[in-house]
């Protein structure tokens, strides 16, 4: 053993201290704010949390009482538009790119405009829908509204589908195709089955993302004070919700805006925590 | 007689890049052929052209014949030919689904609809593969849950659920333990009878045991071809003897010094 063994050994020890200190403070700073934005949403929003909340729509300016149901119905209504657009067109474009396109000049152009789609703000998605969309139609629309969201949540769904559909092995194909049978089959058959969590999980979530999202409603489904179910009438939505309640000068409304956004909250995790919860202690293929 | 599959002066191409060069071989109904030799030496790539597996690589070029029962290959639908022509690979590869399931996969592909039918061919290729037993009561799990041995004797079974006369194996054993190596080459042994098989192997003392003829590949060549005993004993091509001679475990069983030369197992690679 060399003579300063001993100095070197604690000169060591006080690296990694030091070390583990800084992993720490880094990791504390990532923590702080999410624990901050939760425990003044909880505690601000928990109040405005009784039955009216969930079932009645916004009473009347100034009055007390009210809640954000149709905002809540509007959101689902919203996301499930845009889910039932975004989903198909989404796998399908996903499923050419991987299993037929993996190489040539069109297949790289759809994976650049996929990904610059996914960069766009969304709410230039927001203006580029209300030009195409409100405008023919003369007014204010769920329609427009799930477009605008559908938009955001394709390049999502096309990635996500190829991504994980590249995971799956090629010897699975293989051992498809060498059974005799056709190649369609097999990806219908195994290659989307042992893909299926991975993209279930990035659909949950994408949903989880534009459910929250408020930029694209402004100018598309604009919000409705009134229960609207109608996909060609404006509907509102939570976060068009929150958003007009928090700069209100009210306090009771304010509170309702809390409460809105905490429901956000819980909706956004709960879709996280089902991704997570699906994807664990399962493996692609 | 018609041999089953027959190469006939097979060149194969990946894009610029020859891996096969004036293949000529045959297989014969209902024997065990062995292809040996060192990594990257073709003998997946010859084994995978017997039933178009080769289609789907982009850029692959074949000159010559391959012939299945006397037709060309290349004149046979894909899908018909590979019912015909099964393969099962190095990696076990359970879809994931149930055991049940795995089996029947292939049968429902081609039109079985009826339970009972489909419950006798899953029992009956499982039997086959030796794997009834293990498995019978719990057909409903899912495959993954399968130890690798059981795994590739699953898809043993799935491949003979489809009822092909011959069977590529690519180095079925590779990737699992000797207990379970030792399963399926008992299993090849008792197939053998039944149906014509083509193994691709790794492990010398495996072609030994189990094929009735052997083939040394070497750069993309056939460098020989024979009764299995003949040319583990005598080969006659300075080459294959070479390559045999580099296998430490029939060294020292026979208790000959082989002629120590260069590491066999880089000849051939590219």
């Amino acid at each position: 053993m060399p003579p300063d063994a001993g100095r070197w050994t604690a000169w060591r020890r006080v690296q990694e201290r030091a070390v583990t200190l800084c992993l720490l403070l880094a990791t504390g700073v990532v923590l702080v704010p999410v624990a901050s934005v939760l425990y003044v949403t909880v505690r601000n929003g928990i109040a405005a949390w009784n039955w009216a909340f969930f079932t009645q729509v916004p009473a009347a300016v100034g009055a007390s009482g009210g809640g954000v149901g149709n905002a809540i119905a509007g959101t689902a209504l919203l996301v499930m538009l845009a889910l039932f657009v975004a989903a198909p067109v989404g796998l399908m474009a996903g499923v050419y790119l991987s299993e037929f396109g993996r190489e040539g000049g069109f297949p790289r152009a759809v994976r650049v405009v996929n990904d610059a789609l996914m960069g766009v703000p969304t709410i230039v998605l927001g203006i580029f829908v209300y030009a195409a969309v409100v405008v023919p139609m003369g007014h204010f629309s769920a329609l427009a509204g799930s477009v605008a969201l559908a938009l955001i949540l394709i390049p999502t769904v096309v990635r996500v589908t190829e991504d994980m559909l590249r995971m799956v092995p090629p010897e699975l194909r293989d051992a498809g195709l060498a059974l005799g049978v056709p190649e369609w089959r097999v990806i219908t058959s195994i290659v989307l089955r042992a893909a299926f969590p991975g993209i279930l999980t990035g659909i949950a979530l994408g949903v989880a993302r534009i459910a929250g999202e408020t930029a694209p409603l402004l100018f598309t489904a604009f919000g409705n004070p009134n229960w609207a179910l109608n996909p060609l009438q404006p509907v509102s939505a939570l976060p068009l919700q929150v958003f007009l309640d928090a700069v209100s000068p009210y306090a009771d409304l304010q509170q309702k805006a809390w409460g809105a956004a905490l429901l956000l909250i819980v909706i956004v995790a709960c879709g996280n925590g089902f991704a997570r919860a699906y994807t664990y202690g399962r493996k692609v293929g | 007689m018609t041999p089953v599959l027959e190469a006939e002066h097979l060149h194969l191409m990946y894009g610029a890049r020859p891996a096969l060069h004036d293949v000529t071989l045959d297989v014969r109904e209902h024997e065990v052929l062995a292809i040996i030799g060192p990594s990257g030496c073709g003998k997946s790539t010859l084994l995978r052209t017997f039933n178009r597996m080769n289609d789907r690589i982009p850029g692959v070029r074949v000159i010559g014949s391959v012939r299945f029962r006397g037709r060309s290959v290349f004149d046979i639908e894909p899908t018909s030919l590979r019912r015909q022509v099964g393969m099962v690979f190095q990696r076990p590869t359970p879809f994931p689904m149930s055991i049940f399931d795995n089996v029947a996969y292939g049968p429902r592909m081609h039109g079985v609809r009826d339970r009972r039918r489909l419950k006798e061919i899953v029992e009956t290729s499982l039997r086959r593969a030796a794997l009834w037993d293990e498995v019978k009561d719990k057909l409903s799990a899912p495959a993954a849950a399968l130890s690798g041995g059981q795994q590739q004797r699953l898809c043993i079974a799935r491949t003979l659920a489809v009822e092909p006369q011959v069977i590529l194996l690519d180095e079925p054993t590779s990737a699992l333990d000797p207990g379970a190596t030792a399963k399926i080459e008992e299993l090849i042994e008792e197939l053998a009878g039944a149906y014509t098989i083509v193994l691709v192997t790794h492990n010398l003392d495996q072609a030994e045991r189990v094929s009735d003829r052997v083939a040394f590949m070497l750069a993309g060549e056939v460098v020989e071809v024979g009764p299995t005993a003949e040319v583990f004993e005598r080969p006659r091509d300075p080459r294959t003897e070479r390559y045999l001679a580099g296998r430490p475990l029939t060294v020292a069983r026979r208790g000959v010094r082989g002629p120590r030369l260069a590491p066999v197992g880089e000849w051939g690679a590219r």
